[in-house]
């Protein structure tokens, strides 16, 4: 899970919110007083919890896709919310352990949010945008300067990815993902890692100050799993400065 | 476990945006990254591993102190919250425990 920081709820104030993996998108709505509310499920223009495609069924113990989605087998693992049509309200960037991303567009207002009941798929080309390794989490920012957002995201074999925009301000278009980080085979030992791990969660800010954008790699390290032990996991931050 | 309930988030004072700010332009100038280094909160290395790992970081003045500071979502579906008691330019990261709301900590159902 991946805090990020947008007005979701339209009331002026900045909530947190985050992608799951049982492939729903919380809420916790900013208060007047300061803190949050408890988390809420975002839903659709229809009432329904927003999700990819697939989701865990609590009640039935399963994984179930949701019925009328174009990418039943889909499951979102991360949101990021952004103008995506500079029509003055956040749409939502959804990426899915499958490593795709996709888009559901707010076809409301930025103080009555209603988003879409299905997702469009984003493509570069005649490709989907995809990251290596699969498990895209998306995060927004300006990346290079240009004035246009872009997409960064970790992956599934670790690593940092950069989806460039190309387009116009109010009509994006990606080039496919290019590793800002690349993933390394060779990582040390979980313990004491000489690199980022797997399943990495990337955040793009300005860590030391000096002016510029630096990458923040939120990772996976694990030894094997061995049945009827305990199974040893760790998940470490790394700062990659800009030079 | 260190429990802070007095911390809360500032997010009445932010302004609401979802692109954080741009980097500089670049111009053509490749954009290079020095070989990633793991932060730590005060000695010890951030670590989300009794948490189901997997963490996820956001760097955010949650107290309003003019600095970011950092926060870390975990496969447990909690939220780490690491003060920084340094500056903008040297960040002294210290473990605050983690994110409550409406009085209980913040536990979303993550499967």
């Amino acid at each position: 899970m991946q805090p990020q920081l947008a007005d979701l709820t339209g009331d002026g104030r900045l909530d947190l919110y985050s992608g799951c993996f049982e492939g729903g998108l919380y809420v916790l709505a900013g208060r007047a007083e300061g803190g949050f509310a408890a988390p809420l499920a975002l839903k659709d223009k229809g009432g329904r919890i927003l999700r990819l495609g697939q989701y865990w069924d609590d009640e039935k113990s399963e994984w179930t896709g949701v019925a009328d989605s174009t990418f039943k087998d889909e499951l979102g693992i991360g949101g990021a919310a952004v103008d995506w049509d500079e029509d003055g309200d956040l749409d939502l960037l959804l990426g899915s352990n499958g490593g795709r991303l996709f888009l559901r567009r707010n076809e409301g207002t930025a103080a009555q949010p209603a988003f879409a009941l299905d997702s469009e798929s984003l493509m570069s080309g005649d490709g989907p945008l995809a990251v290596p390794g699969a498990h895209l989490i998306p995060t927004v920012v300006d990346w290079d300067g240009d004035g246009k957002f872009d997409v960064l995201s970790g992956g599934g074999d670790g690593g940092a990815f950069w989806f460039r925009n190309v387009g116009k301000k109010g009509a994006p278009r990606f080039e496919q993902a290019k590793a800002l980080l690349e993933p390394k085979a060779e990582r040390g030992t979980p313990q004491a890692p000489i690199w980022p791990g797997e399943r990495t969660q990337i955040c793009a800010a300005d860590y030391d100050g000096d002016g510029d954008l630096d990458l923040l790699i939120g990772d996976f390290h694990s030894m094997p799993y061995v049945e009827g032990q305990k199974w040893e996991m760790h998940g470490y931050v790394w700062l990659a400065r800009r030079e | 476990m260190l429990f802070l309930p007095t911390v809360s988030f500032a997010v009445a004072a932010l302004v609401p945006q979802a692109v954080p700010p741009a980097a500089p332009p670049t111009a053509s100038a490749p954009i290079r990254l020095a070989p990633p280094v793991r932060l730590k909160a005060g000695d010890a290395f951030i670590d989300m591993g009794e948490h189901v790992a997997h963490a996820g970081p956001a760097f955010l003045d949650f107290d309003a102190d003019g600095v970011r500071d950092l926060v870390v979502g975990n496969f447990s579906g909690s939220f780490a919250l690491f003060r920084n008691a340094g500056s903008a330019r040297e960040p002294k990261l210290e473990s605050r425990g983690f994110l409550e709301a409406e009085g209980k900590e913040v536990r979303i159902h993550n499967w």
